[in-house]
């Protein structure tokens, strides 16, 4: 008894495998593009899944697109430029350089080498300012009129000394 | 020291969470659209199909006429039952709806009509999904708005009921009379 249930269920799985689709390609070098490009390509109902790896009826279907536009001998630019037409961009994992893609491209490097020439320019601004201190001017004055009327003053001195004026 | 320091930071701080602050109304008040409508604006691409009751094969160029809504559903499909009603309370108010059955099979598609009601003028049957794909679809109810010139003025992705009707469709077609 045992003996049929296991065979019966061996059956079974064979027949479940053999009843999916199974993709013939004109040469290997079509196969290996297919799944390539299955890979390449996001699926549209999905967040951040590829073609190749969801369920989705829509995914299905482009895989489908895919495969019959590959046996058919369009390149891998003229497959992703159909889909990108009915899509955009959302369809292409890695956007085209261009356009206003540029900014996704390009724009976390300029952000960053902007941060970067801030960051050094006032590292600068501080190191060249280390001994003078940081006084506005309002205070650098009122410390002027202290030292002055302390008699500390550097122009005090000197106005004392000439004070004293020559023993000749 | 510091106070001037802080007092110097509050200005662009205050610039940011106001810029923060309307970048999030602004998305909350967005319908949310996960895909860009790449057929929006654009005349509506020649595709041809056979009709789900019939044997006549029907292509899109040929379809002309009044301001028309194109929908996409499927007897697979739980928000097409949910926007039906709604679909047939358009046909009655003479509103021409033309259907594509998305990924369905003959016999389901027709039991469907026939136990829902038919809002559509007529339906492409559309198996494969080939339509649907040309569309830009992603899934199904999805609905476009197409002008008398053939132009795809409008795509809804989801149920289309009252709400959106007379928000987003309705203004298009009276904003041009």
């Amino acid at each position: 008894m045992r003996a049929i249930i296991y065979t019966s269920l061996l059956l079974f799985s064979a027949l479940s495998i053999a009843s999916k689709d199974v993709l013939t390609f004109k040469s290997s070098k079509d196969e290996a593009r297919y799944y390539q490009l299955i890979e390449q390509l996001r699926c549209p109902k999905c967040l951040n899944q590829s073609i190749a790896d969801s369920n989705a009826g829509i995914s299905e279907d482009l895989r489908n697109i895919v495969y019959e536009k590959i046996n058919q001998g369009h390149s891998n630019e003229a497959i992703k430029q159909f889909l990108k037409q009915r899509y955009g961009d959302f369809i292409l994992y890695q956007p085209e350089v261009g356009g206003a893609n540029l900014i996704l491209w390009f724009g976390p490097v300029i952000v960053m080498l902007i941060v970067a020439t801030v960051v050094v320019m006032r590292l600068r601004k501080k190191a060249s300012g280390a001994g003078k201190g940081e006084l506005t001017d309002e205070q650098q004055k009122q410390v002027e009129q202290l030292l002055k009327q302390s008699g500390r003053h550097p122009s005090v001195t000197t106005d004392k000394n000439e004070d004293k004026g020559s023993p000749l | 020291m510091q106070s001037n320091a802080s007092k110097k930071l509050i200005l662009p701080l205050l610039i940011v969470v106001a810029l923060l602050g309307g970048l999030f109304y602004s998305a909350l008040n967005k319908e949310k659209q996960l895909v860009p409508s790449m057929r929006s604006d654009k005349p509506l691409p020649e595709f041809s199909a056979k009709v789900l009751l019939g044997t006549k094969q029907v292509n899109s160029k040929d379809i002309r006429g009044d301001y028309w809504l194109l929908n996409f559903w499927g007897s697979w499909c739980p928000t097409c039952y949910v926007e039906h009603p709604f679909l047939m309370k358009l046909k009655q108010q003479g509103v021409t709806i033309i259907g594509v059955n998305y990924k369905d099979t003959e016999q389901d598609a027709k039991r469907f009509l026939e136990t829902q009601g038919n809002p559509y003028k007529f339906s492409f049957f559309d198996p494969k999904g080939y339509i649907a794909i040309d569309m830009g679809i992603t899934a199904a109810p999805e609905t476009f708005l197409i002008s008398p010139e053939g132009k795809v003025i409008f795509h809804r992705i989801g149920e289309m009921n009252e709400r959106v009707y007379n928000s987003a469709i309705l203004p298009l077609i009276n904003g041009s009379n």
